[in-house]
């Protein structure tokens, strides 16, 4: 892994989505889902933005009270384990979208006011899903199908976990 | 529905009695096939409940063919949970089954797993395997292109189940919350309650293949995937720390 190196989410096999501050992702493929907190959902942002690995370590250490070096070392680690399941692959430079400009050099200002506790990322893992993952029904969305139901309204919708009545 | 209605707890006969329960949305091509391999069982159920999701197509007409051993609802599109927990709601049975409108059970599939549900009065539900076919109307040039495994595969999915009324009591329904991945999340939340689940060796279902975007899963769909681990994970945190709170 390189500075320049730019990574995007290994679609359409690996899904994954920030739901209240916790990013969550599966790999459809083998039907094991991921969980980890802030700061590995703030590095997913900023793949998903199209930032290399050097622009990443950059926002982090301007973001995170921590030492350039360790944020580093766990800016790669991280996103090593994310590439060996499989979560993120090396994108393609040509097809890749410019990287966007994130505004932050090797001078820029630190953030005002106090910065945000480094976390190391940890990804827990867990496979109690498989076998329904892997076979869930796809019954899906096309005239034979199941439609895509209407999403219920949150101020009414009270049966999940509710007691049978 | 009052406690009396619900079964005895402890009947070691529960299985007996099985509700079936079909919710069809414009199935109208397969809905025949899934009725009558519930109706070639070599163990009748009490009764097929089929309830008809708002379909715009033939489905009521098939249905209605069917006469007397269908009990067939008519309600608004509301999705395949909300379905599904419509016949919950008319059940009598103590043991509900369900069925995809377009999937069929294997012969046998009832009776194979309501001696498993006898033989253990301690298990709350019981599975089996799935395999999936292609549907045989589809041209053919689709049908080489369409990539699925056809090695009977573990299923925790609704037509493979057959689940003690108690349980779904105890656990609640289907959630309306997921348009996608709701069977996960109610499999999630009885395997949570510590409930004794096992998995038969048969295969008690086959899985209709019949569209061509198989693998091109809605990005609402998807993102229901995610929703419903995210369920589980929140839950698990919950128990973990209210049994903190209970020791201390």
């Amino acid at each position: 892994m390189e500075p320049r190196d730019i990574y995007r989410v290994n679609s359409p096999t690996a899904i994954g989505e920030i739901l209240e501050g916790e990013l969550v992702m599966i790999n459809l493929d083998t039907g094991t889902y991921y969980s980890t907190g802030a700061v590995g959902a703030a590095l997913w942002e900023l793949i998903n933005e199209g930032s290399s690995i050097g622009e990443i370590c950059r926002e982090f250490s301007s973001r995170f009270d921590a030492e350039k070096k360790d944020i580093e070392r766990e800016v790669l680690s991280f996103l090593s384990k994310l590439q060996a399941e499989k979560l993120i692959v090396p994108a393609d430079d040509s097809n890749h979208a410019k990287p966007k400009m994130v505004g932050i050099s090797d001078g820029a200002p630190e953030s005002a006011g106090r910065k945000e506790p480094f976390e190391v990322p940890v990804l827990s893992k867990y496979k109690d899903m498989q076998d329904m993952l892997l076979l869930d029904p796809i019954h899906d969305v096309e005239e034979t199908g199941w439609p895509m139901a209407k999403k219920p309204d949150p101020e009414t919708e009270n049966n999940n976990n509710g007691t049978w009545q | 529905m009052n406690e009396s209605q619900m079964g005895s707890e402890d009947e070691t006969q529960d299985g007996s009695l099985i509700s079936v329960i079909i919710p069809c949305y414009n199935a109208g091509k397969y809905i025949a096939e899934a009725i009558r391999s519930v109706l070639a069982q070599n163990h009748s159920p009490l009764e097929i409940i089929v309830i008809d999701d708002g379909s715009t197509d033939n489905s009521s007409e098939v249905i209605s063919n069917f006469g007397e051993p269908v009990h067939y609802t008519y309600q608004q599109n509301a999705g395949i949970s909300a379905a599904r927990n419509t016949g919950l709601e008319q059940a009598r049975g103590s043991t509900i089954a369900f069925l995809d409108a377009d999937d069929l059970w294997t012969d046998g599939k009832l009776d194979r797993q309501r001696r498993v549900l006898e033989e253990d009065p301690s298990l709350g539900l019981v599975s089996g395997y799935a395999v999936q076919f292609v549907s045989p109307e589809l041209p053919d040039i689709l049908q080489k292109q369409i990539k699925y495994d056809p090695k009977p595969m573990p299923a925790q999915v609704a037509g493979a189940i057959l689940v003690r009324r108690k349980v779904i009591k105890r656990v609640g329904v289907f959630s309306t919350a997921f348009t996608a991945g709701e069977t996960i999340d109610w499999i999630m939340r009885i395997n949570e309650a510590g409930i004794k689940t096992k998995m038969i060796n048969d295969v008690v279902l086959k899985r209709r293949i019949h569209t061509t975007n198989i693998g091109i899963i809605d990005p609402d769909a998807r993102s229901d995937y995610l929703k419903v681990a995210k369920a589980a994970l929140d839950r698990r945190r919950k128990m973990a720390d209210d049994m903190i709170r209970e020791e201390e």
